[in-house]
């Protein structure tokens, strides 16, 4: 497990913790429904799952949690699921431990090639908008309570850059790097504000993450962003 | 692009025109399932099926022609009760054109099947993506039909409450949880937090 951890945190990535607000150590009565729940529940955006992936890694257990390891490079991730409703997830940028992600040689328009990994934007607000919507369908499970906390940090992204898209002709000037990191968002939410609008809420941690690397933009954007890339769906829209 | 295989958010369809009715009906079974599934889900026309394997054929220019949005949106239509939201989309893969419907899972209540097509749709069905195996099918299980309902009972919830808070009975926390609950979740976590 360490070993894992300490390969995620080499890089950049995400941590992410959802838990009720109090603590009820057997909240999920049974260990056996953990499954059940955060597969029921998992969030499908764009073709990735989040966070179960199923065929990627062995499904993992302990006495009172249910998790996954995946080692699968550029997909290095790990996720539990605890009794309590605690979950706790982190994930590697691919962009990291996959060189081909990476801006090359065929993207002369930009001048940090081989040495700055990029991020689109549009992912960073889908990602937010997946980690939302997962936290709105706990809240409504076993696993759930009238108060939910929410924790997100983004970190070791010193040499990335977000842009708006992979292969649009963007001017480099568009192309930012990260001004101040690590990025680390927490925030406590009633159960029905979190399902009334978890994508909306979503946008301010968003914008907060955009933010560090130069990139403000207002909500309006942010939305029209993120429905924009729900629209284009799940996989078919990345494979071509 | 090529897919070995279909998936639960994935079904191919072969290739044809619009006026195939039987296609179109085969498509529409398709869509409704995917309404009706979290996520929605994704209709490929232009994949013949053959044994245990799939031709990526795509469809000649003449056929094409013939997906028209305007067009499909009526045919599928004509069957969808509620109506359907989807998207269609052509792409291109090894110079092969293929059609995309990109369906959204349903908005307030579940898609049922306005009227019967031979032996391929039937008036007041509900297909579903069944759980066994991805196909297009009648809610097969109790389980498939339980997902169905909890899903169109969740939605109902969040709507609820998305009036509700749009006209302020939901108000923001005013207090944090406790220090203690904290420190027992960070507790929980170990070498993870």
């Amino acid at each position: 497990m360490s070993e894992l951890l300490n390969k995620i945190k080499s890089r950049g990535y995400w941590k992410v913790i959802i838990r009720p607000a109090t603590f009820v150590e057997k909240r999920v009565r049974y260990r056996s429904d953990l499954l059940t729940i955060i597969e029921k529940n998992s969030v499908e955006y764009r073709g990735r799952c989040f966070p179960l992936m199923r065929g990627y890694g062995m499904l993992d257990e302990g006495p009172n949690w249910v998790g996954q390891e995946i080692r699968l490079d550029p997909i290095v991730k790990l996720w539990r699921f605890y009794q309590s409703g605690q979950l706790v997830y982190y994930s590697a940028m691919p962009e990291d431990w996959n060189s081909e992600l990476s801006i090359g040689p065929q993207d002369n328009r930009v001048s940090y090639r081989n040495s700055h990994k990029a991020l689109e934007i549009s992912d960073v607000v889908v990602r937010f908008a997946e980690i939302f919507e997962l936290a709105a369908r706990l809240s409504l499970t076993e696993a759930g309570d009238h108060g939910i906390h929410i924790e997100i940090v983004v970190d070791n992204l010193k040499d990335h850059i977000i842009r708006p898209r992979a292969h649009d002709n963007t001017n480099a000037t568009w192309v930012k790097e990260a001004q101040r990191l690590p990025m680390r968002y927490a925030n406590d939410f009633r159960q029905g504000e979190l399902l009334a609008q978890p994508r909306e809420l979503s946008l301010e941690p968003a914008g907060e993450l955009l933010d560090c690397f130069g990139w403000r933009l207002d909500t309006d954007i942010l939305r029209d962003i993120l429905e924009q890339s729900l629209r284009q769906g799940p996989p078919v829209a990345r494979w071509g | 692009m090529e897919l070995p295989h279909e998936l639960r958010g994935v079904e191919f369809k072969s290739p044809g025109p619009l006026s195939n009715n039987r296609l179109v009906a085969q498509v529409v079974k398709a869509v409704l399932a995917m309404a009706n599934r979290r996520h929605g889900g994704l209709v490929v026309i232009g994949v013949e099926e053959s044994g245990s394997e799939y031709n990526w054929i795509g469809l000649s220019e003449s056929e094409l022609n013939t997906w028209n949005f305007d067009h499909v949106s009526d045919r599928i239509g004509a069957y969808a009760d509620p109506s359907v939201s989807f998207d269609l989309e052509i792409r291109e893969n090894d110079g092969k054109k293929f059609v995309l419907l990109q369906v959204e899972e349903f908005i307030d209540i579940p898609v049922l099947c306005r009227r019967s097509y031979d032996d391929v749709l039937r008036e007041g069905a509900c297909y579903v993506r069944s759980r066994r195996k991805p196909e297009s099918t009648d809610v097969p299980t109790q389980a498939d039909m339980r997902d169905l309902l909890e899903l169109a009972i969740e939605k109902g919830v969040r709507r609820f409450l998305a009036q509700a808070h749009s006209v302020g009975l939901i108000v923001p926390p005013t207090s944090d949880p406790s220090s203690s609950d904290q420190d027992r979740f960070d507790q929980q976590l170990g070498d993870l937090k």
